[in-house]
């Protein structure tokens, strides 16, 4: 739901997991679940990245005065003029 | 007397008196007590024959006695070391002027002269002042950043941090300028998955302030806008004017998120700009500045992949190190137990050994046993003529009893003994 929270709160999830690895004292089974937890992460991390592109919108106010939102196209190609 | 003909008396004088030539009429207005002019007559022609005369012009001089009425308009001088003129400047001039000019400060001043028919004075109708150099605009600016820093509002302190990865981008900006398409193809680049809000608004002329301000608040309205960025392409002092007017300084000032103000180009400083969370010198770098790169943060996951795996080797090799450690010591545990054991045994098979009859045997020894297999101890077990068994210590030999004899102290032999 919350993009920036997820792919921060699952780097910050990643920076735990790989500090606890890295610590002695975990017995190996635990330290497999780390890992595959990690793993997890990690897709879930480039799924946000990966996400559908963002919408580009305009407000608009309508004549009742009612403002909303309508799709705005931008000529990305467009040479830079000034 | 129609207004025509005493505008062409008073040209009639002033033509007279270019040419040099006495005034041949007897009775001009206002040659006796008779023809006196009326006050109002008078300057009603005195102005005509300036307006008449001077085309609009340039006049330069300092300030003096600026002052600024209720509606708006403006009355001043314009003087040098030794003559001053009066000066009006009507509120629809005044209201583009950036700032009042100050006492003395030298001004050029275009206009046109005219004569002030009620008061009798001559005047400027000023339209455009214009100071040295950004005279009046470096003064406005000054001005308006003096009170804005009165109230802290310039404090870097004030200034917040940029959310890391934004949902949603609000933008302030003109619709087809190219301050939007440069900050729309950064931010496509970098984040692609970013959500972008136009509020498109005038950027500059007169009404740019009210619209930016208005873009501003509703942008702000709009739910998951995280950060804005105010921008606008290069223009010259007066396009760009408007990011300097206090009221959009204070609009971004007290802006409920963080926004990020991009004016002009990099040598452009507004006061939008020091009253922002940050300053971006273009469009394209305000881009840069509100959006996390893509291929960096892939960098950074990656790493934390490869370091998932690294971590996972040290944890199985510390563990094979474990186990080996433990076998070892497993190990070492059994060899010194089979050790022990051993002497333990050894110990117990010589003391075993030392317990046996056949060592007894061995040293010459035989034992009486009766058919059951009975040691016979007592000269009382033996029956003459019996028949038992003699173990030595390869063998056995059978036996028969001849006679016995007693060997106690005291006791009397019977019968024949062993053979």
């Amino acid at each position: 739901m919350n993009e920036e929270l997820d792919f921060e709160a699952t780097m910050a999830e990643l920076e735990r997991i790989v500090s606890a690895l890295d610590r002695e004292e975990l017995d190996l089974d635990e330290a497999l679940r780390l890992f595959e937890d990690g793993v997890r992460h990690v897709r879930r991390a480039n799924e946000l990245l990966d996400a559908a592109r963002g919408r580009i919108e305009e407000l608009i106010e309508t004549s009742s005065g009612e403002i909303r939102t309508a799709d705005l196209e931008i000529d990305e190609e467009a040479s830079e003029d000034d | 007397m129609s207004e025509v003909a005493q505008f062409s008396l008073f040209e009639a004088a002033a033509r007279d008196a270019e040419a040099v030539e006495p005034a041949p009429q007897p009775a001009a207005p206002g040659e006796t007590a008779e023809s006196a002019v009326p006050v109002s007559e008078l300057n009603a022609a005195v102005r005509r024959l300036l307006e008449a005369s001077f085309g609009p012009l340039w006049v330069i001089g300092e300030v003096s006695n600026w002052r600024r009425t209720a509606p708006g308009h403006c009355y001043f001088s314009l003087k040098d070391e030794s003559a001053q003129l009066p000066c009006v400047m009507f509120r629809t001039e005044a209201r583009r002027l950036p700032t009042d000019p100050e006492e003395g400060m030298e001004v050029c001043a275009y206009g046109r002269l005219t004569l002030y028919e009620s008061g009798g004075r001559y005047q400027l109708v000023v339209q455009r002042i214009e100071a040295k150099g950004e005279g009046l605009w470096r003064l406005a600016f000054q001005r308006t950043l003096r009170r804005l820093e009165a109230e802290g509002l310039t404090d870097p302190a004030r200034r917040r941090p940029l959310p890391a990865m934004p949902r949603r981008v609000g933008v302030v900006t003109s619709r087809g300028g190219a301050a939007l398409r440069d900050l729309v193809s950064v931010i496509r680049r970098r984040a692609p998955w970013t959500h972008i809000l136009l509020s498109a608004c005038r950027v500059q002329g007169e009404s740019a302030a009210r619209e930016i301000c208005a873009a501003l608040d509703a942008v702000v309205r709009h739910p998951g806008v995280d950060v804005v960025v105010l921008t606008r392409g290069g223009g010259s002092v007066e396009d760009l004017w408007c990011f300097n007017e206090e009221v959009v300084a204070r609009a971004v000032a007290s802006c409920p998120v963080p926004i990020v103000t991009a004016v002009g180009h990099e040598v452009d400083v507004t006061i939008v700009d020091l009253v922002a969370d940050l300053r971006a010198p273009t469009p394209s770098v305000a881009g840069e500045l509100v959006v996390p790169d893509g291929a960096e943060l892939r960098a950074g996951v990656r790493r934390y992949g490869a370091a998932l795996a690294a971590a996972l080797r040290g944890r199985s090799r510390r563990a094979d190190e474990r186990v080996a450690r433990t076998a070892e010591r497993v190990g070492l545990g059994i060899s010194r137990f089979l050790e022990r054991s051993g002497a333990r045994l050894e110990q117990l098979s010589g003391r075993l050994g030392a317990l046996s009859p056949l060592a007894t045997l061995e040293r010459g020894y035989a034992v009486p046993l009766d058919p059951e297999g009975k040691v016979l101890r007592r000269i009382g077990m033996f029956l003459p003529g019996k028949h038992f068994r003699l173990r030595v210590v390869d063998g056995e030999v059978s036996s028969r009893v001849e006679a016995l004899r007693d060997a106690t102290p005291g006791g009397s032999a019977a019968g024949e003994g062993a053979r």
